[in-house]
């Protein structure tokens, strides 16, 4: 992935990481508080309309967020490290959230192993994928918009691309994603049992 | 003796009729030793079979009163019999439940915890007791415990599956047959273990038989075959108002694979329900048949029930009503006063195993927690348990806490490990357990009582 582009001019620190990664963390804790409370609307209706939009809005900032956070950051002049740091905040925020949550159930150890469930590791093969995504349209934005010839696919992005695609089937698709669960369980099995 | 006239008869016999006796008497011993059940004629024992769904919960039936779930063959077994409306499992989780059901012992005891800790061998089944006595006996279908598959003493056929941790395939299932892999018979596994059990039911043989159905349906993927498909489309589900369709996604939900929206999950495992029951319909029209209704033992139960919604819940495991209490059926013609009733005493599924010994004339297992209920089939008042455990263990990845819990007929008190607070409810004014009693005046005032019987229940006492 290539630098930060020179005709971009860089803005503050606050601008080009914290705010994008802020903007998608505000989304998320709002859509989770509203899809925690909607059950009390006395409207059944109401209550899943609600329901439908906040978990949808919930599940888009926990999944998708790097499609926002990655571009603003990059047109804002953050370098590829900025971009894949402030791209990972929000789900970095919410394993801890959940990380949090689980210890009240299991030991240190089992909370620890936690992170690497085959959903945890979707989520952040996931987030590289639409990181490598955001950056192939990034580029074909700068591309047109200064008229330079540079390569737009290049290796990177590209590999990051498939193996977001090959881990999507792997963790979700092959099986319904029960393969892999067993798999993680045999490997729990062999370290806490 | 020697005026007796039947000695003086003896010192009369010929070499003939000497070696005509004695001839017989080889015949009749040879007979006795193969056929044991003979000698004891007057002392017929019934044929069992038990019938283990998964997933079903108590209200899920026609005869349940359901707004639209139709179970035609489980109500019909249930008007020659007794549907036990207040039953209940003891541990919410299938693995140990299975454990409950198959030993009569709390899953403490048995030591099958949750979906992980494995089955122990020295464990005692029912079917076990039930072979010494002379029983042909088979287990057909979902075995899940965990640990390597047992080589279930007192068990002649043991069909069972592996595949996807013990949990089994709704399509092309291949079963292990005496340990070996083989592919499946007919594409539904509901039908294809069915299969099985009528052919071992309709075997030509002297000894009564038990047969253990244990069936992969409901449990998820709720996967009906093309005959019920659609069966329940355009049907209002009548889920409860706090539900939504993302309960599947939310509060750690998403690692009961329930991907997609709850009221998809919910249609197909209704039409998945109607699969079963067809097939158990198949099991009682094969004893219809074979003229042996009267002499057959049916028990029908689920291993646990399951939340739609309730309590912004999916799955199990929690101690509330809708995840503890199981359909329970027994049927057995012989034996039943005033058939078709409902029964409401608080039977467990660790009253199963002692219940079908107690039925077959086999002393109960002072070793065993549950308790006969054929009592109950014979006496609608029949005095019965005041109390009872419930208990609960940790079961990685799943975020529920351990807990143990007492039920009477008329309160329920949890106490659960971690943060979570303790909870007691009044089942009789608040059914649906929306309102925690605790730190109100009536909680304050309940609660060291139930708390005393926790501790009590805890302690492998009775109430």
């Amino acid at each position: 992935m290539n630098q930060v582009n020179t005709a971009i001019q860089k803005t503050s620190y606050t601008r080009r990481i914290v705010m994008p990664a802020a903007v998608v963390l505000v989304v998320m804790a709002l859509s989770f508080i509203v899809y925690g409370s909607a059950w009390r609307i006395d409207s059944y209706a109401l209550h899943r309309f609600v329901s439908h939009l906040s978990a949808v809005v919930l599940f888009i900032s926990i999944g998708f967020g790097p499609l926002l956070v990655y571009p603003v950051a990059y047109f804002r002049g953050a370098g590829v490290g900025e971009r894949i740091y402030a791209s990972l905040i929000p789900p970095i925020i919410w394993l801890v959230k959940e990380l949090i949550r689980v210890s009240e159930f299991f030991t240190f150890g089992e909370t620890m192993y936690f992170i690497f469930n085959p959903l945890n590791i979707m989520i952040f093969i996931g987030a590289f994928g639409l990181m490598a995504l955001s950056e192939l349209f990034c580029r074909r934005s700068m591309k047109k918009r200064t008229g330079k010839p540079e390569k737009v696919i290049t290796v990177l992005p590209v590999f990051a691309i498939c193996t977001a695609i090959a881990g999507l089937y792997i963790f979700m698709i092959w099986g319904g994603g029960v393969h892999m669960f067993y798999i993680y369980m045999k490997v729990y099995k062999a370290l806490f049992i | 003796m020697s005026n007796d006239p039947l000695s003086r008869q003896d010192k009369s016999v010929t070499r003939r009729q000497a070696l005509k006796t004695i001839g017989g008497a080889l015949a009749a011993t040879a007979l006795a030793s193969s056929f044991p059940n003979l000698l004891f004629a007057g002392d017929k024992r019934p044929n069992i079979i038990f019938i283990l769904s998964d997933d079903h919960r108590w209200d899920m039936l026609g005869s349940m009163g359901h707004p639209f779930i139709q179970t035609p063959h489980l109500d019909r077994l249930a008007e020659g019999g007794v549907l036990f409306s207040n039953a209940f499992v003891t541990t919410s989780l299938c693995s140990p439940s299975r454990g409950s059901f198959i030993t009569g012992e709390y899953a403490h005891k048995h030591g099958v915890k949750n979906n992980i800790t494995p089955w122990n061998d020295t464990n005692i089944t029912f079917l076990e007791l039930l072979k010494q006595v002379g029983y042909d006996t088979a287990f057909i279908g979902k075995w899940h415990m965990p640990g390597k598959l047992p080589e279930l003493r007192g068990v002649d056929e043991f069909i069972t599956f592996t595949v996807q941790g013990g949990q089994g395939r709704y399509y092309n299932c291949p079963l292990i047959i005496d340990g070996r892999e083989v592919p499946s018979r007919k594409p539904y596994i509901t039908e294809d273990l069915t299969d099985y059990a009528l052919d071992f039911v309709s075997q030509k043989r002297y000894n009564p038989f038990c047969l253990y159905l244990s069936h992969k349906a409901v449990h998820h993927q709720f996967l009906p075959p093309p005959e019920t498909k659609g069966m329940y489309k355009g049907v209002d589900l009548n889920l409860p108002p706090e539900s939504d369709p993302w309960i599947t996604w939310s509060r750690g939900s998403i690692w009961y694979g329930l991907l997609g929206p709850m009221d998809l999950h919910f249609r197909m495992y209704c039409e998945a329900l109607a699969a079963l029951d067809q097939q158990i319909g198949r099991v009682l029209d094969k004893l219809d048949e074979l003229g042996i209704t009267d002499n057959t033992i049916v028990i029908y139960a689920g291993d646990n029930g399951y939340f739609w919604g309730e309590h912004h819940l999916v799955d199990k495991r929690w101690p509330y009503e809708e995840s503890i209490r199981v359909p329970l059926i027994v049927r057995y013609p012989e034996y039943t006063r005033y058939p078709g009733r409902k029964a409401g005493q608080m039977v467990l599924n660790i009253d199963v195993a002692p219940t079908i010994l107690d039925m077959a004339g086999i002393a109960v297992p002072s070793g065993m927690d549950g308790m006969s209920i054929a009592p109950i089939l014979k006496n609608p008042d029949a005095s019965w348990r005041k109390a009872w455990l419930y208990e609960y263990f940790k079961d990685y990845p799943y975020q529920v806490p351990e807990m143990f819990a007492v039920r009477t007929d008329r309160h329920k008190y949890i106490e659960y490990q971690g943060r979570k607070k303790a909870e007691l409810f009044d089942i009789l004014k608040d059914p649906l357990e929306m309102h925690n009693l605790m730190n109100t005046p009536e909680g304050e005032r309940i609660q060291p009582g139930l708390k005393k019987m926790l501790e009590h229940l805890k302690k492998g006492g009775q109430l």
